[in-house]
């Protein structure tokens, strides 16, 4: 067994584990994982994972021990959470991508009043960062969303939204979808159209054309290969 | 016959030809995937019927269909409504299903004979969003039986290159840039090696750039449509320069997207694919028919070229960005 906690502000995604870890947060993976990731392996090798203990694997259940392990990373500060480094991180990213921006000559380069926004936000945080709760921050990017809206540009808003997400710890993944087409049921779609006109867009290509040497070709490929 | 049905969220598109006679011509049909209902109205009915709009009433509605319906919510300031959302449709969806029914039914008319084949396009599975293909498919597949033809689905993007690189072999990189997706597939000799989509493409654009000028998609890709030049976006009414400097700001962003997410599956199907020293990069679809898309497109991919995992000989347009998934599904029918 191998319990690991995240050790980086970004979230580490392990692809052939179909899964990902984020700041702080602990995670157990048995040794067959370990010997079979790729990913797994090398964020261990790059510290943003960190092991913080391992043991034999044992067979059946097991639970996963919540509470907080000592570990190689630092200790948080008082007043502030893992969470909340996250957003804060997250915050400076988006001064910096604002920033960037407002010097090129673009409609995203409109985002004045976003800024502020943000640079007050942050004054704020940095005097006094055990006032602040989680859900403070998230209702100034809420604001700071709802100012772009009219000039923003280049993905600031999905960032946003996805940094929402992540304090949630909700995340989209994509499912594996094993279904046949058979096996889906789809209902009857019944249509009164007796009274419709429906003029279509219709033009021809000559007989010579590229359809014609395109299957003359597919042919010849196909009786090659078999 | 046989027949290639292009299935696209903007536009449905037709091929059809004789298989029996090698010399008959293909006949190209296609009709602008959208809808506005408005209350039925007999004053409205005889306004349709003079202007020669296409339109479908049911009961207490009209649904004003294809191009029309585009032009008339743009003078009403609503957003017409399309059958497909990025690509796909919905389950539960029935307005849009009943209208995909009647558009269909229009487009492919009845088989001469029974079980005549129509290969259809279907979007590659989704990287970035959670979309039921299977649903989709299997919805798609039911109408097209239910008229009397064997329906077989094949990838979008490997459709055009079938219709587009049968000089290589049938070997290259298509990304078919759609309204509701882009589709890209690696192909070798006819077989998909690496296929997937992304759910940004020309609505994307639209929605993107309207939010950053305030204004609605629906005038957004009016005036994308209307020609935005890629390389000079100054080109055209300077009443629209904003509108114009945000869509293309977005379709670089679109471009560089879609690169970064080919490197990305690429990597994941790294040593199960083999191929030529070199292959070309096909695009297609009507995101790509924006003024001088092939040349912003190839200034953007030098950009990336270094660090691209596959050796590309050259980019080129398809032949027919609009008609060529059809075209190469027509292909593949007409070989079943």
């Amino acid at each position: 067994m191998f319990y690991v906690i995240g050790n980086s502000p970004k979230k580490v995604e392990l692809k052939d584990l179909n899964d990902c870890v984020y700041y702080k947060q602990q995670k157990v993976y048995t040794d067959s994982q370990y010997e079979s990731s790729v990913d797994l392996k090398r964020a261990i090798e790059r510290k943003i994972l960190i092991v913080l203990k391992k043991s034999e694997d044992t067979t059946g259940s097991f639970d996963i021990n919540t509470s907080i392990i000592p570990s190689e990373t630092k200790t948080p500060e008082p007043g502030s959470s893992p969470e909340v480094k996250v957003l804060l991180e997250k915050i400076r990213d988006l001064e910096s991508v604002i920033k960037s921006q407002s010097n090129l000559s673009s409609p995203s380069s409109q985002n004045n009043d976003a800024l502020a926004v943000i640079l007050d936000r942050l004054e704020k945080l940095e005097k006094n960062p055990a006032s602040i709760d989680l859900s403070v921050i998230q209702e100034a990017l809420k604001n700071i969303e709802s100012r772009m809206q009219s000039n923003k540009s280049d993905g600031l808003l999905e960032k946003l939204e996805g940094i929402i997400n992540r304090s949630g710890g909700k995340s989209v993944s994509i499912q594996e979808d094993n279904r046949r087409v058979e096996d889906v049921y789809i209902p009857n779609i019944r249509v009164e159209d007796a009274n419709s006109h429906i003029k279509l867009e219709v033009r021809t290509i000559d007989s010579g054309d590229s359809v014609s040497d395109s299957l003359r070709k597919l042919k010849e490929l196909k009786s090659k290969s078999t | 016959m046989a027949v290639g049905l292009d299935i696209g969220t903007c536009f449905l598109v037709s091929a059809t030809k004789d298989i029996k006679n090698e010399n008959a011509s293909v006949e190209i049909k296609s009709i602008r995937d959208a809808f506005l209902d408005v209350e039925a109205d007999q004053s409205i009915l005889n306004m349709l019927k003079m202007s020669n709009v296409s339109y479908v009433q049911e009961k207490d509605f009209i649904y004003i269909v294809g191009e029309p319906a585009l032009s008339i919510a743009n003078l009403l300031k609503k957003e017409a409504r399309r059958p497909l959302n990025q690509g796909v449709i919905s389950s539960g969806e029935h307005d849009a299903e009943k209208m995909l029914v009647i558009l269909l039914k229009n487009i492919l008319s009845s088989p001469k004979v029974e079980n005549e084949s129509v290969f259809f396009s279907v979007p590659a599975k989704s990287i970035d969003k959670d979309m039921d293909i299977i649903y989709h498919e299997a919805i798609f597949k039911k109408i097209i039986e239910s008229f009397g033809y064997k329906a077989t689905a094949m990838n979008e993007a490997a459709a055009i290159v079938y219709a587009n690189a049968s000089s290589e072999g049938f070997t290259a990189l298509a990304s078919s840039f759609g309204a509701g997706m882009v589709n890209t597939a690696l192909v070798f000799q006819t077989m998909v090696g690496m296929s997937f989509s992304v759910s940004r493409s020309g609505d994307w654009v639209d929605q993107s750039a309207a939010k950053a000028v305030g204004s609605t998609a629906t005038r957004l890709m009016s005036i994308k449509e209307k020609g935005v030049n890629l390389l000079d976006p100054n080109e055209g009414d300077p009443k629209q320069l904003r509108e114009r400097e945000a869509i293309v700001v977005y379709y670089k962003n679109l471009i560089h997207y879609v690169i970064d997410s080919i490197k990305r599956e690429f990597k994941k199907d790294n040593g199960k694919i083999e191929l030529p020293d070199q292959i070309p990069w096909i695009i297609s679809g009507g995101t790509a028919k924006a003024k001088n898309f092939l040349e912003f497109f190839k200034q953007e991919f030098e950009k990336e070229r270094n660090s691209f995992p596959i050796n590309i000989s050259e980019i080129r347009m398809a032949a027919d960005p609009l008609a060529d998934v059809a075209k190469g599904l027509l292909i593949a029918a007409m070989n079943d």
